[in-house]
């Protein structure tokens, strides 16, 4: 809702924009959407960092130049802003991002240009919505019932063992061994038939078929971006195109080819009921190709469930099916 | 019954005070995760890192020390060796305290290539945490080495792995403890190396900056990781062999079955592993198909053999039912519940809808929690008590077990219920999409809070029943 | 629909990954224990624009025109992408540039892929003075014309338009010299869809190698990161169909392997210290109880 807001904003706006402006404030702002997105906002909340709505306001220029260019140098001199935002942020301390500093001018002004046409961000959190639990998966229900039925049968037979020590006796052992057996059947005739009918049916994506659709992810700390064209490196992030609300045409095959930009994260796409589809790694030097049909129209949330660092629960990105 | 001996003693000490606190540490995440404690939230990671840090490492060393123990019955283990090995393993405790509690050190346990690298932290703090691995990895290396060789210098290589069993010869004797062990001591060996090559590979990006592939790193680190949880969990079973039999006034013995079975279990479990890589998607798919069916096998020798062994032990025998002697039995049970929802996550086509979300430490914790940590501390009773003179008395064995068991499974319950409905694991707070995880959560620190309570009960009884036995003559 | 603009592409190679389709059944459990080596040597190979062009070229789908064959047939270039996959490049007969030094490399590399090609290669001229024969010509000046996985092609002006537009290829005929300008552009085509192309001259042989691996299905899912050592388990030779173990699978099987030889290493020494080398009866357990003694309470 918010990143519609802001999109919105600057379609308005950029008319009103002069060229040159307009030249200098796409640069600030393809800077900030490479290198400060991930931790921060304006006008759309805290995320790792701090809302940067009104920023401009609340500190002197001269500050926050220092504090983009060279923010491990200010917390090493203990500069007592740079201390209170460190605590306020989880401790996960600004990163030193390379930012010279004509640019810091120019993100400055960017700020607290966009600043200027967000809505104000609410001082009171909103009242934490509590959703109730899904209904379970196909795939899961059967999970945890088999899990739960093996479960009560261990906790039966133990049960049974334990009872029957209050009428000691010798055992045929013979006999014993020959139970062995039938279990040893039983069980690795069940295993057998779950492998054979398991096996085939992997998510890894086959030669039979393409899809429909091909849209590439990439994963940073600690957001993800959706994209037409390939993202190699943070550098792409400024110059491929992004596609902030990602549409995808119900009943169509979709291919997310996924990469990670820093660490190991995880693309784990919940469907319109909330529940956990499908999901792959995104890792640092390679592409997983998720492929997914998407039989149900509505709201798709992507979660990360690879554990990141301090924002690893704050990492998600939206995508409609109609 | 001999006197336990001082080097056990100092471990069941180790385990009285770290085990609660890190229980503790635990219930501080299922609670900040139940939104109840905002304030300390910022912490959640570091303590994430530190419980599962503590908890892996406790819960090798712990049954590993139980198994030096028991072995000591058939071979002479050095105890300077044995004494190296706590002292090595306080000092990388220490270490860790360190780089967590001050550098806010935040990988998670498995430390997973190049997160500690780029979480945010200083980078002293993992420079420490490396070294504190490499202590702790230079400790656990030296007493596998000295334990192996304490059986070598009795049995030879195949003696020990009982590969006569397996012709058909039954001389000469070898006890499913020095089978086990073996088994698990040369699998220990390759997990420790496998750190030592991670650890290198970390310090060469660190110093060198020489990135590596992330797939390889993964493969290790996890090669590692599941190694070593699997071998801890067969240390247990070990000394479930060794002293269960004492208990029913039945032997257990190897036989061809058992020999079979940990021979298989020591090729397996090196196979395995490939079941955490399942959602790398690309990870040559035929090691994929490996790690399912060697994840699927390693079920057979578990369930076939040594529990339905264990079972068939104690099946209509003299069994002498006592704190001991229930903790061995139901621990047993616990690992067999922990194994089933394991095979269930190790099919693939399961695990694209249950990785990393809490169904994977609701396995994890059952068949430690509920398995191995049941089985230990059933060992550390059973030699507490010693050569005790009376039975056990009083009512409060069954307000322990009670407690342990509701406290216990109703905990584990809430990990399966949760991650049955898709809520992520690792998460310090649920966002809204999942934000019916904190209910679960909630409950879940109460049940922990309620196990907590049974062990701290059982840990009293111990002391009482070793301070009695060690006063009384033997 | 997809919130995209017009011009689209979507998505294409991400350096040097490359996207294709895993092999069917039996070859699949092959093709799946390599990860495709035919990227290695790429280390950024291509310049960023070039390499951008290329990727916005990546899922369009093509028209499709009428083609006059050089053997004389008539086709539509549908009927050819629904048999095969197809390796479309576009030339012209009389081009003294690097139209025939292209064709040479295509058709050398094609040549060296071992195995059963599983595509065809297709030369189509976009100059409205070539015909049929002038195809026929050039298949015999390549000694291709008996070749059934070479094709050469001419289309009518408004056809070569359209599939030129579709591709994003230019051609301006310069009329001093009677030659055309154009760039040099490969692509593969899978049942109408490009899934892969190359733009510019001289045509890496790697590049090209992956364009063939593309069209007959393999996917290599990594690429290169700065200063990264490349330690990867397995490493495929697409032109010869070899599996190579990199040196990240020694790292992997080594501590399994250390730790056998360091076990078989302690119970020698172990052996040498029991007295004689032979075997002792394993005597009463040290301490063990006898069978038969009750432990005095549980």
């Amino acid at each position: 809702m918010r990143i519609i807001v802001l999109s919105l904003a600057s379609l308005l706006l950029s008319p009103f924009i002069a060229p040159s402006v307009a030249a200098a404030q796409e640069q600030a702002a393809a800077i900030f959407q490479q290198k400060c997105t991930a931790c921060h906002t304006i006008g759309g909340g805290k995320r790792v960092g701090p809302d940067l709505a009104g920023v401009t306001q609340r500190r002197q220029t001269d500050w926050l130049v220092r504090w983009i260019t060279r923010p491990d140098a200010m917390l090493a001199e203990k500069d007592p802003i740079a201390v209170q935002l460190l605590a306020e942020s989880a401790q996960v301390p600004m990163p030193n991002l390379g930012v010279q500093e004509s640019e810091a001018r120019a993100l400055i002004e960017y700020i607290g240009a966009q600043s200027a046409a967000a809505s104000a961000p609410s001082t009171a959190a909103p009242a934490p919505v509590v959703l109730p639990p899904p209904s379970l998966g196909p795939v899961q229900r059967t999970a945890l019932i088999l899990f739960l039925l093996l479960t009560v049968l261990i906790t039966v037979v133990f049960i049974a063992v334990a009872v029957s020590t209050r009428r000691p006796s010798t055992v045929d052992v013979k006999k014993a061994y020959g139970l062995r057996r039938v279990f040893l059947f039983v069980a690795a005739g069940g295993l057998l038939v779950a492998l054979a009918g398991t096996l085939s049916r992997t998510p890894y994506p086959g030669a039979d078929s393409r899809p429909d659709h091909i849209v590439y992810v990439a994963a940073r700390q600690f957001d993800f971006y959706f994209s037409l064209e390939p993202i190699v490196s943070v550098a792409d992030l400024s110059t491929v195109p992004l596609v902030k609300h990602l549409e995808l045409p119900v009943g169509s095959s979709t291919e997310f080819r996924v990469t990670s930009l820093d660490v190991n994260h995880n693309f784990a796409l919940y469907g319109p009921e909330r529940r956990l589809l499908a999901q792959t790694q995104a890792m640092p030097g390679y592409v997983n190709r998720l492929r997914v049909h998407l039989d149900a129209a509505g709201r798709y949330q992507v979660l990360c469930l690879e554990y990141c660092g301090a924002g690893h629960h704050l990492m998600q990105i939206e995508l409609t099916v109609k | 019954m001999r006197q336990i001996s001082p080097l056990t003693l100092s471990w069941i000490l180790v385990v009285a005070l770290l085990f609660p606190i890190l229980i503790v540490l635990g219930i501080y995440m299922r609670t900040v995760q139940a939104e109840q404690l905002p304030s300390l939230q910022s912490w959640f990671y570091p303590v994430m890192t530190l419980h599962g840090l503590g908890m892996v490492g406790l819960w090798f060393t712990a049954p590993l020390a139980c198994v030096a123990d028991a072995l000591k019955r058939y071979v002479k283990p050095s105890s300077t060796i044995g004494w190296l090995a706590f002292g090595g393993t306080v000092v990388g405790i220490v270490l860790l305290l360190v780089c967590v509690l001050v550098g806010r050190f935040a990988a998670g346990w498995y430390f997973l290539y190049p997160l500690p690298l780029m979480g945010g932290w200083p980078q002293w703090s993992t420079v420490l945490f490396l070294v504190a691995l490499t202590v702790l990895g230079v400790a656990w290396l030296l007493w596998s080495l000295d334990l192996l060789r304490a059986i070598a210098q009795r049995y030879s290589l195949t003696h020990a792995l009982a590969w006569h069993y397996l012709a058909g010869r039954n001389e000469p004797e070898v006890p499913p403890l020095v089978l086990i062990s073996t088994v698990s001591l040369i699998v220990c060996v390759a997990a420790l190396i496998a750190a030592v090559v991670v650890i290198v590979l970390f310090f060469a990006d660190m110093s060198g900056g020489i990135k590596t592939d992330s797939l390889l790193m993964k493969n290790l680190t996890f090669f590692f990781g599941h190694v070593i949880v699997n071998l801890s969990m067969y240390l247990g079973a070990a000394v479930t062999y060794e002293v269960l039999p004492e208990y029913t006034t039945r032997p257990w013995r190897t036989n061809r079955v058992v020999a079979l079975s940990w021979n298989a279990v020591l090729v397996i479990v090196l196979l395995a592993y490939f079941h955490h890589l399942y959602m790398d998607f690309a990870q040559p798919t035929t090691v994929q198909y490996i790690g399912q069916i060697a994840s699927y096998a390693s079920s057979i020798p578990a369930a076939v053999v040594t529990i339905f062994g264990a079972l068939l032990l104690v099946y209509r025998s003299s069994m002498r039912w006592g704190l001991a002697s229930v903790l061995f039995f139901v621990g047993l049970a616990g690992w067999a519940i922990g194994g089933v929802g394991a095979v269930i996550d190790s099919t693939i086509t399961v695990n694209a809808v249950l990785h990393n979300t809490l169904w994977v430490p609701a396995h994890f914790h059952s068949y430690f929690l509920m398995g191995l940590v049941l089985m230990t501390l059933a060992y550390f009773y059973h030699c507490c008590q010693g050569a005790a003179a009376h039975a056990e008395r009083g009512v409060s064995r069954w307000w322990i077990m009670g407690l342990t068991l509701f406290g216990g499974y109703g905990f584990l319950l809430m990990f399966y219920l949760a991650g049955a409905l898709s809520v992520p694991r690792r998460y310090a707070i649920y966002p809204a999409e999942v934000s019916y995880g904190a209910g679960y959560a909630g409950a879940a620190a109460a049940f922990a809070a309620m196990f907590l309570v049974g062990l701290l009960w059982l840990l009293g009884r111990m002391w009482k029943r070793w301070a009695e036995t060690s006063a009384a003559p033997t | 629909m997809v919130a995209r603009s017009d011009v689209e592409a979507l998505g294409g190679d991400i350096g040097c990954a490359h996207v294709s389709r895993s092999l069917s059944a039996a070859s699949r459990l092959l093709a799946a224990a390599l990860l495709s080596g035919a990227a290695l040597a790429c280390a950024a190979s291509t310049s960023s624009s070039t390499f951008r062009e290329e990727a916005r070229l990546i899922d369009h789908r093509l028209p499709d025109i009428e083609l006059s064959l050089g053997d004389g047939r008539i086709a539509h270039l549908s009927s050819l992408w629904r048999e095969q996959p197809l390796l479309l490049t576009l030339f012209y007969r009389r081009c003294t540039g690097t139209c025939v030094p292209s064709l040479l490399v295509i058709r050398d590399e094609i040549a060296r892929t071992r195995q059963a090609p599983e595509f065809r290669a297709l030369g189509l001229s976009f100059a409205d003075s070539d015909t049929a024969e002038d195809m026929r010509a050039q298949a015999q000046a390549l000694a291709l014309e008996h070749d059934p996985r070479w094709l050469f092609a001419v289309a009518s002006p408004p056809d070569v338009k359209r599939l030129a537009d579709a591709l994003g290829f230019w051609f301006r005929r310069d009329l001093t010299s009677e030659q055309y300008d154009h760039p040099t552009l490969i692509v593969g085509i899978v049942q109408g869809r490009i899934v892969r192309a190359l733009l510019g001259y001289p045509i890496s042989n790697e590049d090209l190698r992956e364009l063939i691996w593309e069209l007959r299905g393999r996917f290599v899912p990594y690429y290169q990161l700065p200063g990264q050592l490349r330690l990867r388990c397995f490493e495929y030779d697409g032109r010869t169909g070899r599996v190579r173990p990199d040196w990240g699978l020694l790292l992997l099987l080594a501590p399994g392997t250390i730790a056998m030889v360091i076990a078989g290493t302690v119970f020698t020494v172990g052996a040498r210290a029991r007295s004689g080398g032979a075997a002792r009866r394993v005597a009463e357990p040290l301490l063990r109880l006898r069978p038969g003694v009750h432990k005095p309470s549980a």
